[in-house]
């Protein structure tokens, strides 16, 4: 039974992270290839904080969320000032040096080794240990999460960003601005990567880089995109698509050195069909714009 | 000063890599808008190839980079035709066409993985890494053969693009492919070009990386950061800049090691290249201005 627990623990986590990405790559048309990275350094930051300076678990976790808020607004504020696939390599880069920061920085992070002994959360004296408690608490910060995300998606600001995504000239000669709202989204996303890290630290108790590098972000971005990007239940269907993914494997005993190279191989066909037949992804409107900005637009 | 030569030279034959790794990539993007990470997939596969044809067919180095550039070049137009040009046709979004690059990105390196394993294919020396001791520095007859290599290609690649009939096509179809249209030109046919020439030109780069370190299979990522980065550096649209920024990378990789402790050369050169992006992001030697918006 705690198997299952920590199944849907885990897919409540990653399902927070990539709510938070589909902001980014399915409302706006931003892709960020750094979101591993970011779920890294809220983890790093609400263990290290609650292990070496004894804070308390929710002051943690709230600096863990601005702490990747602020690591991604140092590459949003310049790189979405101008357009094309800037902020693709801006975040590429980030990613990189985050993850070798983990591997690199021994003193504080303990480098490849990683990170034993993370406490776990204690809410108003009350500890979550069992596995089923957890479930329950990541429940409830993912209904959090959806909560505040369908609301940002259908306030007035959620009609910019669709608008934008449509045509952002238009949205621009309207008075909004476009670099603004895309660098809001930026940083509202990478906060909630923050948490989702967070939640992932105390829940593992141990965490080592190796969780955060640049082949997780692409994972995570191909959760956002296989259920259908730009819808608020898509990425929770993908989350779920993708973790359940290695116990289909296992039924199909397909096994030995290669589950790993034949489970990423199958991924990158489902992106390259999804791409060419689907680019809303397989449970998205069919009559959806797809991702992104207009060809017209983007080659202007 | 010794060690600051011996960087140099190691520098010099890394950055002539990178040159060729970023020219191809840099001519691909600048031509079709298309960011094309499958790049990285077929370099990965281009240094395979090169493994099968020294080591399997014993048919020398020369003919290893030869082939092995013929085969990345038809591995280009196989990617492009199968893949871009269906998209190209119905109207996707450059975000799709980046995902679906993606995802050959991650097939192309799995399926290496799963043919040639994990750990890192080792070519047999043929003497060419044997270093020859100078007073104040030493170099291997590789990173001479590198260095002239990357110098060659760069020079006829840059001739052609300029001389010849599909050179000017191609920097027709950069600059506007509906004019290219309008005045006759097909702009597939350049497309298929692009992918062929800009494959072909990193071609001779992975056989010789994989000569020197092995051919692996997840080396994929780093790499195509890097050829964006010196794509931009160089000024997109401008192959000849994004060569010579790969060489300056691939100095400044190296003569970091002066200044910082060796593991976190990496994240200060990262750091660097993100800066001077920010801080200029028409590159050194831009043809197109940057687009607002």
């Amino acid at each position: 039974m705690n198997y299952l627990y920590d199944f849907v623990t885990l897919l409540c986590i990653y399902s927070v992270l990539a709510i938070g990405l589909n902001l980014m790559i399915g409302y706006t048309g931003i892709f960020s290839m750094s979101h591993a990275a970011l779920l890294g350094v809220g983890a790093y930051t609400s263990a290290l904080l609650s292990m070496k300076a004894g804070f308390p678990f929710l002051v943690s976790m709230v600096c863990a969320v601005i702490v990747a808020a602020l690591f991604s607004a140092i590459i949003s504020v310049p790189s979405l000032r101008i357009a094309g696939d800037y902020f693709i390599v801006a975040s590429m880069s980030l990613q990189i040096i985050i993850y070798e920061i983990f591997v690199t920085w021994i003193e504080v992070t303990n480098g490849p080794a990683g990170l034993p002994g993370i406490p776990r959360p204690n809410l108003f004296g009350f500890v979550i240990k069992t596995p089923q408690a957890y479930m329950w608490f990541s429940i409830v910060m993912l209904s959090l999460v959806v909560a505040a995300v369908y609301g940002i998606i259908h306030s007035p600001f959620g009609r910019v960003l669709r608008a934008m995504k449509e045509d952002p000239i238009a949205v621009q000669s309207l008075g909004e601005s476009v670099v603004r709202a895309k660098v809001t989204i930026a940083i509202l996303s990478s906060a909630i990567a923050g948490l989702a890290g967070s939640l992932y630290a105390h829940k593992m108790t141990f965490i080592n880089p190796a969780t955060f590098d640049i082949h997780e972000s692409i994972t995570i971005a191909s959760m956002v995109i296989l259920a259908g990007a730009g819808r608020v239940w898509g990425p929770i269907i993908g989350v779920f698509i993708i973790q359940a993914f290695p116990e289909l494997l296992r039924f199909l005993e397909i096994s030995g050195s290669h589950v790993g190279s034949i489970q990423k191989a199958l991924y990158g066909l489902i992106l390259i069909l999804l791409m060419m037949f689907r680019p809303q992804g397989i449970f998205g409107k069919f009559k959806d714009t797809t991702l992104g900005v207009n060809k017209h637009v983007a080659k202007n | 000063m010794e060690l600051f030569l011996q960087l140099m030279v190691s520098g010099l034959a890394m950055g002539s890599l990178y040159a060729l790794l970023s020219m191809g990539y840099g001519l691909i993007y600048g031509t079709t808008g298309e960011f094309h990470v499958a790049h990285a997939g077929i370099f990965t596969f281009t240094g395979y190839f090169g493994y099968i044809v020294y080591e399997k067919m014993n048919l020398g180095l020369p003919a290893a980079i030869l082939i092995a550039t013929v085969f990345a070049a038809i591995m280009g137009v196989v990617l492009q035709s199968a893949v871009y040009e269906p998209m190209r046709r119905n109207n996707a979004s450059h975000l799709s066409i980046f995902i679906a690059a993606l995802g050959l990105m991650i097939l192309l390196e799995n399926v290496a993985s799963i043919l040639w394993g994990y750990s890192p294919l080792q070519f047999t020396d043929n003497g060419l890494k044997k270093p020859i001791r100078l007073d104040l520095f030493s170099f291997t007859p590789l990173q001479l053969v590198i260095v002239l290599t990357a110098a060659a290609v760069v020079t006829i690649v840059l001739l052609y693009l300029k001389k010849s009939r599909m050179g000017k096509a191609i920097r027709g179809v950069a600059d506007s492919p509906e004019m290219a249209k309008i005045i006759g030109m097909s702009p597939q046919k350049v497309y298929i070009a692009v992918y062929a020439l800009g494959s072909a030109i990193s071609a001779p780069a992975a056989v010789l990386l994989a000569f020197d370190s092995g051919a692996t299979p997840y080396r994929g990522t780093m790499l195509i950061l890097l050829a964006a980065i010196s794509m931009i550096l160089g000024g997109i649209g401008s192959p000849g800049g994004a060569a010579l920024a790969g060489l300056i990378l691939g100095l400044t990789q190296n003569l970091a090691l002066l200044f910082v402790p060796a593991e976190w050369a990496n994240i200060v050169t990262y750091t660097l290249f993100l800066a001077i992006i920010f801080l200029i992001p028409t590159g050194f030697f831009g043809v197109k201005m940057a687009k607002k918006i």
